[in-house]
C-alpha cells in the first residue's frame, strides 16, 4: 500500500508550517508538536480524507529530551493511501483522540497501561491489560524483561495450604506480583459504573467468549444496558519478548498470538521484516506460502463457523467444520511439522520445500470441499431460526468501521472493500485472481455470508497455487539465501560450508537490519494484522508494535451490545470472532 | 375390604412396574440420544463402557451418584433441595395418567394398564405442567448464581406462554371426543377409526411445539443455553441433584409428553393387531418413540431461538391459532355432529 | 380408588426424589474448601454479592397474563365435554366468551404487554 503522496505532503505542510516531513524511511508522514497535534489530525481526518483509524502507539526513549513518542497510523480509503503522524509526549501526557476515532479509546487505554503516558481528556483511562494498582508500566525501557521481582511471595506449598502438591520448583524469594482478588475486584469497578439492576461478569471462563474475554453486562432484565471488556487475561507481552530477540527469533511467538491462523500471522510477521530487510522471496515460496496462507484462512473460518454455530445452538455444524479443519490441519501437519503452531514460514522463504504429495491431496480436499461448503449452506443460511437470530443484530455502519478501525470480514459485511490482499498485495496474492466479498447492511448475518464467501474465493486462490507450484521445476529454491540475513534451509547448512558459516553469523548477531521503520500489514482472517518495526540498526528491533485486528473488531462491540440482549451477545461476539492470544499478544 | 386391599396392590405392582420402566428406558434413553448424536454428527458415540457403550448410563449413574455433595455460598439451602423434588416429582407424575393398553383381565380380574384411569386425565397433565416450572424457578432464586437467575425467569416466561397454548390447542381434541379421560380420547379414536391428526393438524402442531418449549429442547432450549448461561438454572448443581434435571426435562418430560400427543392424536395404542396379545403395548411404544426420535433429532439439527422470540411467538402467532383452531372445531362439531 | 392410585404414586415419586437429593451426601466424599462454595461467575469476584436480587417488571407482566388466560382455559374445559349436549345455547355462549378472550388478547398485543421485556418503551 503506497505511502502518503507528495502533492499532499507538500499541501499539508503549507497548512501547518511547524510540521516536518518524515523521510528517508519504509514510511513517509508528518512530525507534528504536541500542541498542534489534535488539529492536525483532525485537519487530515476531515480535509484530507483519512477516515480510516488504524493505529496509534508510543515509542520509549529514555535518554531523549522527551521521553515518549506517539505514532499515529492512519488511512486514506479513496486514496488508499496510509500516513504516519509522531509527536512527542511532552510532561508525558498527550491529548486524546477518541472523538475523533472511537478507535483511539482502547489504543490510547493500552498505552497508559504499557507506557504510563496520560491522555487529557479520555472518559475512562483505565488499565488495559494489567490490573488496578499495579504500578509498573511493562514496555518502558527500564521495565526487565522477567518483570520486577519486588513481592516475597510465599512458595507454592504454602499458598496451597501446605499440600506439596503440586510441588513448586521456583526458588527464588522475591517474585512479580501477581493481581490479589482485592485488585481484580477493584479492577472490574473501575470499569463500570453499575447503573441498572444486575452487573453480570461474562467470562473469563465461560464456554461463549471463545477463550479468556471477561465482559461486564449490566443488565436490566436481560437487557444490557451497558457493557465494557476486560481483556488481559492471556496478555505475554509479546512487544517487551520481541524487542529482546533477534527477528527470525521472534516468528514461533507469532504463531501463538491468533493460534487459530499461525499462517497468516508469520506471513504478516515476515511480510515486514522482509520490507525491513530489504529481501527478495523467491517465487516458489511465494506461492506456497500463498497456498498455506489461503489454507489456513480457510481452517480459521471453519472454526468460527462451527464455534459461531454452537452459539446459537446448531451443535451439528461444529463437528461438521471439525472434521474439515482436521484435513486441512494434516496437511499443514505434513509440511510442517505442526498442526497448530506450525513456524511454517522463514525470513526470506519457507522452512521446508512441499512434502511429497502435498498438491494432490489439497486437489482432493478442494474437490470435496465445495461440497461441504453447500452443505453448510443448507445447514444454515435459510434457516428461519438462524435467520431470525443473526438477520438486524449488530449492524455496522461504514463510518464506524472507519472509526473504530474495524478490518477483515467485519469491515467487508458493512460494504468497506478493504482488503489488504487486493490493496497492498504481497506473496503472491497480485498474481491470482480472486474476489472480495462485501455485504450491504453489516450486520451479523452479513458478516456470516461474507465469511462464506471467503472461503469459496479462498479455494480458488489454492487451486491457482496448486496449478502454478505443479508447473514450477521441483528443484526451484524456495529460501532466498543469497541474502546475508537470511538463514539458510537446514539441509544446505548441513552439506555447505558457506551456508553453515551464513546461518551461524545470522543466529548469533542476528540480521544486521538497517536503520529505518516499517508498516507492513497482512489480511488476516480477523483483520488487519500490522507490524510496526521501529529499527536502530541493530540485530533486535528497537521497538515491534503488533496492531491486532482481532482487538480493533472487538473495541466496538460494547457499543454494538446497548440495549440488546444477551443471546445476542453471543451472535456478535461469534460475528466479530475475536481470538484472544490476538488481542492480548 | 379386600377388594380394596386387591385394589392396593394391583396398584403398587403398577407403579412399581412404572417406576422402574421409565427410569430405565430414560436411562437408556440418554445412551440413545448421545449413539444418534453422534452418528448425526459423524462420530461414534458412547463406544467404550460395555458392549457398544451400553453400560454407559450405568457408569454416568455412579459417577453422579459419588460426587461430592456442594451449596453455593448465600443459596436458600430449602429451597434449594426442594426445586429438585420439584423438578422431579411432576414430570413422573405426568406418566399416572397414561394408558399404556386397552383393559385386560389376569388371574379373572379387569386390569387397567395405568395408574389412575381419572375422568380429568388430561387437565392432570397441565397441572402437572405448570408445576414443573416451580423446579425451575426455585432452582433459579436458590443458587445465587446469576446465570441460574436469569435462566429460570428465561425459562419461566417460556413455560408461561406455551402453557396457554397448549390449552388451547388440546381443547380442540377434547371437544371431538367429548371426554378429558385419557382412556376416553383413545376409545372415541379407535371406534372411529379415523386418528385426530386428521381433523385437527394445526392443534398437533402447536402442541409439538409446546411439548418442545416444555421439555427446553433445541430450538426451545433458552433455559440451558449454555454458551449463553452455562446450562442456566442448574449451574450450581452437581452430582445426582444437577442429574436430575436434565432427567426430569429432557428425558421424562419427551416421553411422557410424547406419549400424550400419540394418545390425544395417534389414536393411541390402536392399530392393527398384528403382534398378538402384544399388539396394542407395541403400537403405543412404536409411536411415542417415533415422537421422541423426531424430538431429538431436532434437538441435532436446529439452532436455537431467543427468549423473545419464542415467547412472543407463543403470544402473537400460536396463541391466536389456537382460538381459530378451537372455534373452528366447535362450529364444525355443532354442524356437522363430530 | 383412582386417586388413591395417583397419591400412592405421587407419594413413592417423592421418595426417589429424596433418595436422588441426599444421594451425594450419603456417596460423595466431603472435603470443604474455602472456594468450592463460591457462587459461579466465570472465575471472578462478584460484581454483585447477591443475584437474589429484583427482577425486570416484564417477567412479573407475563406472570399475570397467565393467570388470565390459563384461568379462562380452565373454564373452557368442562364446557368441551359437554359441549355435544348444551345444544345452540352453549354454541352461542362459548362464541361470546371467546370473542371476550380474542379481545382481550388484542388489547393486550396493542399496549404492547406482549411484547418481551417493554420493548415498546424503550422504542
Amino acid at each position: 500500500m503506497p505511502w502518503i503522496n507528495r502533492g499532499a505532503i507538500d499541501r499539508i505542510l503549507h497548512e501547518f508550517k511547524d510540521a516536518k516531513p518524515i523521510e528517508g524511511k519504509s514510511v513517509s508522514g508528518f512530525e507534528v508538536p504536541k500542541s498542534r497535534l489534535k488539529s492536525f489530525l483532525k485537519h487530515l481526518r476531515d480535509k484530507e480524507r483519512f477516515v480510516h483509524f488504524i493505529d496509534h502507539t508510543l515509542i520509549d526513549f529514555p535518554e531523549g529530551k522527551h521521553r515518549f513518542q506517539a505514532v499515529y497510523i492512519l488511512y486514506n480509503p479513496d486514496q488508499n493511501e496510509r500516513v504516519v503522524v509522531k509527536s512527542w509526549a511532552e510532561k508525558d501526557s498527550l491529548p486524546t483522540v477518541q472523538d475523533l476515532w472511537a478507535g483511539a479509546k482502547w489504543a490510547e487505554r493500552e498505552a497508559y497501561d504499557m507506557f504510563g503516558v496520560d491522555y487529557e481528556g479520555h472518559e475512562n483511562l483505565r488499565r488495559m491489560f494489567m490490573w488496578e494498582g499495579y504500578e509498573h508500566f511493562p514496555l518502558r525501557k527500564d521495565f526487565p524483561l522477567g518483570g520486577v521481582p519486588e513481592e516475597e511471595l510465599p512458595s507454592m506449598t504454602e499458598i496451597l495450604g501446605g499440600r506439596t502438591d503440586p510441588p513448586s520448583h521456583d526458588f527464588e524469594f522475591l517474585h512479580t506480583k501477581v493481581p490479589t482478588l482485592e485488585d481484580i475486584e477493584r479492577t472490574e469497578r473501575a470499569r463500570l459504573k453499575k447503573k441498572a439492576q444486575l452487573v453480570l461478569n461474562w467470562g473469563p471462563l465461560h464456554p461463549g467468549t471463545h477463550g479468556t474475554i471477561w465482559f461486564l453486562f449490566d443488565l436490566e432484565g436481560e437487557n444490557v444496558l451497558q457493557s465494557d471488556v476486560i481483556l488481559g487475561q492471556l496478555h505475554r507481552g509479546m512487544e517487551k519478548i520481541a524487542e529482546n530477540l533477534h527477528y527470525f527469533q521472534f516468528l514461533p511467538y507469532t504463531d501463538r498470538m491468533d493460534y487459530i491462523s499461525a499462517i497468516c500471522n508469520e506471513l504478516s510477521y515476515v511480510s515486514a521484516v522482509e520490507k525491513l530487510l530489504k529481501v527478495e522471496v523467491p517465487e516458489k515460496a511465494r506461492y506456497i506460502r500463498t497456498l498455506f496462507a489461503e489454507l489456513q484462512r480457510i481452517n480459521s473460518h471453519l472454526l468460527w463457523l462451527g464455534t459461531g454455530a454452537l452459539d446459537l445452538g446448531a451443535l451439528t455444524v461444529f463437528l461438521y467444520c471439525f472434521r474439515e479443519r482436521e484435513k486441512i490441519m494434516d496437511i499443514i501437519e505434513g509440511n510442517a511439522g505442526f498442526r497448530l503452531t506450525s513456524a511454517f514460514l522463514r525470513i526470506g522463504g519457507v522452512h521446508y520445500d512441499l512434502a511429497q504429495g502435498t498438491l494432490d491431496v489439497v486437489k482432493a480436499f478442494v474437490k470435496d470441499f465445495r461440497n461441504k461448503l453447500k452443505e453448510y449452506h443448507t445447514l444454515l443460511t435459510r434457516n428461519r431460526i438462524w435467520l431470525r437470530r443473526t438477520k438486524e443484530v449488530g449492524i455496522i455502519t461504514r463510518e464506524d468501521v472507519h472509526s473504530y478501525g474495524l478490518s477483515g470480514p467485519v469491515a467487508r459485511a458493512s460494504g468497506v472493500p478493504y482488503d489488504l490482499r487486493k490493496l497492498e498485495p504481497y506473496a503472491a496474492y497480485d498474481e491470482v485472481e480472486f474476489d472480495v466479498p462485501v455485504g450491504e447492511v453489516g450486520d451479523v448475518y452479513d458478516r456470516y455470508l461474507v465469511r462464506m464467501e471467503e472461503m469459496a474465493q479462498s479455494l480458488r486462490i489454492v487451486e491457482q497455487c496448486v496449478e502454478k507450484l505443479e508447473k514450477l521445476p521441483k528443484d526451484a529454491p524456495y529460501v532466498n539465501k543469497s541474502h546475508p540475513c537470511v538463514i539458510p534451509p537446514k539441509e544446505d547448512v548441513f552439506t555447505s560450508l558457506e551456508d553453515m558459516v551464513q546461518s551461524f553469523r545470522v543466529v548469533v548477531h542476528g540480521e544486521s537490519a538497517p536503520q529505518d521503520e516499517v508498516f507492513v500489514s497482512a489480511e488476516n482472517p480477523r483483520g488487519e494484522l500490522g507490524f510496526y518495526i521501529y529499527s536502530k540498526g541493530e540485530g533486535k528491533p528497537y521497538r515491534l508494535r503488533i496492531r491486532s485486528g482481532a482487538l480493533y473488531n472487538l473495541s466496538i462491540f460494547p457499543k454494538l451490545m446497548e440495549g440488546r440482549t444477551i443471546a445476542d451477545a453471543i451472535a456478535l461476539l461469534g460475528s466479530l470472532d475475536p481470538v484472544v492470544g490476538e488481542t492480548d499478544r | 375390604m379386600a377388594e380394596f386391599g386387591i385394589a392396593l396392590i394391583a396398584t403398587l405392582v403398577k407403579v412399581g412396574v412404572l417406576v422402574g420402566v421409565v427410569l430405565g428406558v430414560s436411562a437408556y434413553l440418554t445412551w440413545f440420544e448421545r449413539k444418534l448424536a453422534g452418528h448425526i454428527q459423524a462420530r461414534l458415540g458412547p463406544n467404550v463402557v460395555g458392549p457398544f457403550g451400553l453400560l454407559q448410563p450405568l457408569a454416568d449413574a455412579i459417577k453422579l451418584a459419588t460426587k461430592e455433595s456442594i451449596v453455593p455460598k448465600g443459596a436458600d439451602v430449602p429451597v434449594f433441595y426442594l426445586a429438585i423434588a420439584m423438578a422431579l416429582v411432576p414430570s413422573l407424575l405426568l406418566f399416572s395418567v397414561i394408558p399404556f393398553g386397552p383393559e385386560f383381565t389376569l388371574f379373572g380380574k379387569e386390569v387397567k394398564p395405568l395408574i389412575s384411569d381419572v375422568n380429568i386425565g388430561i387437565l392432570i397433565v397441565f397441572a402437572m405442567g405448570s408445576l414443573a416450572v416451580y423446579g425451575t424457578i426455585f432452582s433459579g432464586w436458590a443458587s445465587n448464581s446469576k446465570y441460574a437467575f436469569i435462566g429460570s425467569l428465561r425459562k419461566a416466561s417460556v413455560i408461561i406462554a406455551y402453557e396457554v397454548v397448549l390449552g388451547f390447542a388440546v381443547l380442540g381434541v377434547i371437544l371431538l371426543a367429548g371426554t378429558m379421560s385419557t382412556v376416553g380420547i383413545v376409545e372415541a379414536q379407535a371406534k372411529s377409526g379415523i386418528w385426530y391428526i386428521l381433523y385437527q393438524p394445526v392443534a398437533f402442531v402447536l402442541f409439538l411445539f409446546c411439548m418442545l418449549a416444555e421439555s427446553g429442547r433445541v430450538p426451545f432450549d433458552i433455559q440451558e443455553a449454555e454458551a449463553e448461561l452455562v446450562t442456566g438454572y442448574n449451574v450450581e448443581y452437581g452430582g445426582m441433584k444437577f442429574g436430575a434435571f436434565p432427567l426430569a426435562e429432557w428425558y421424562l418430560n419427551v416421553i411422557a409428553l410424547s406419549a400424550i400427543a400419540v394418545i390425544l392424536f395417534f389414536g393411541g395404542w390402536s392399530g392393527p393387531g398384528i403382534f398378538g396379545a402384544l399388539s396394542p403395548y407395541v403400537w403405543f411404544l412404536v409411536k411415542t418413540f417415533s415422537l421422541v426420535f423426531f424430538v431429538i433429532w431436532l434437538h441435532w439439527t436446529l439452532p436455537r431461538f431467543q427468549a423473545k422470540d419464542i415467547t412472543e411467538i407463543a403470544w402473537k402467532i400460536m396463541l391466536p391459532l389456537a382460538l381459530a383452531n378451537l372455534i373452528i372445531t366447535a362450529v364444525a362439531v355443532y354442524f356437522l355432529g363430530g | 380408588m383412582e386417586y388413591i392410585g395417583f397419591l400412592i404414586f405421587f407419594g413413592i415419586m417423592v421418595v426417589i426424589a429424596l433418595v436422588m437429593v441426599s444421594l451425594n451426601y450419603l456417596l460423595g466424599p466431603k472435603n470443604p474448601e474455602e472456594w468450592k462454595d463460591y457462587p459461579y461467575e466465570c472465575g471472578v469476584p462478584l460484581y454483585d454479592e447477591n443475584a437474589q436480587t429484583t427482577f425486570h417488571q416484564g417477567y412479573y407482566l407475563l406472570g399475570l397474563l397467565l393467570l388470565l388466560f390459563d384461568i379462562e382455559a380452565a373454564f373452557l374445559f368442562p364446557w368441551t365435554v359437554v359441549y355435544r349436549y348444551l345444544g345452540v345455547f352453549g354454541f352461542i355462549e362459548m362464541f361470546l366468551f371467546v370473542l371476550i378472550l380474542t379481545y382481550g388478547l388484542l388489547y393486550a398485543w396493542k399496549k404492547g404487554a406482549l411484547n418481551w421485556q417493554f420493548e415498546m418503551e424503550e422504542e
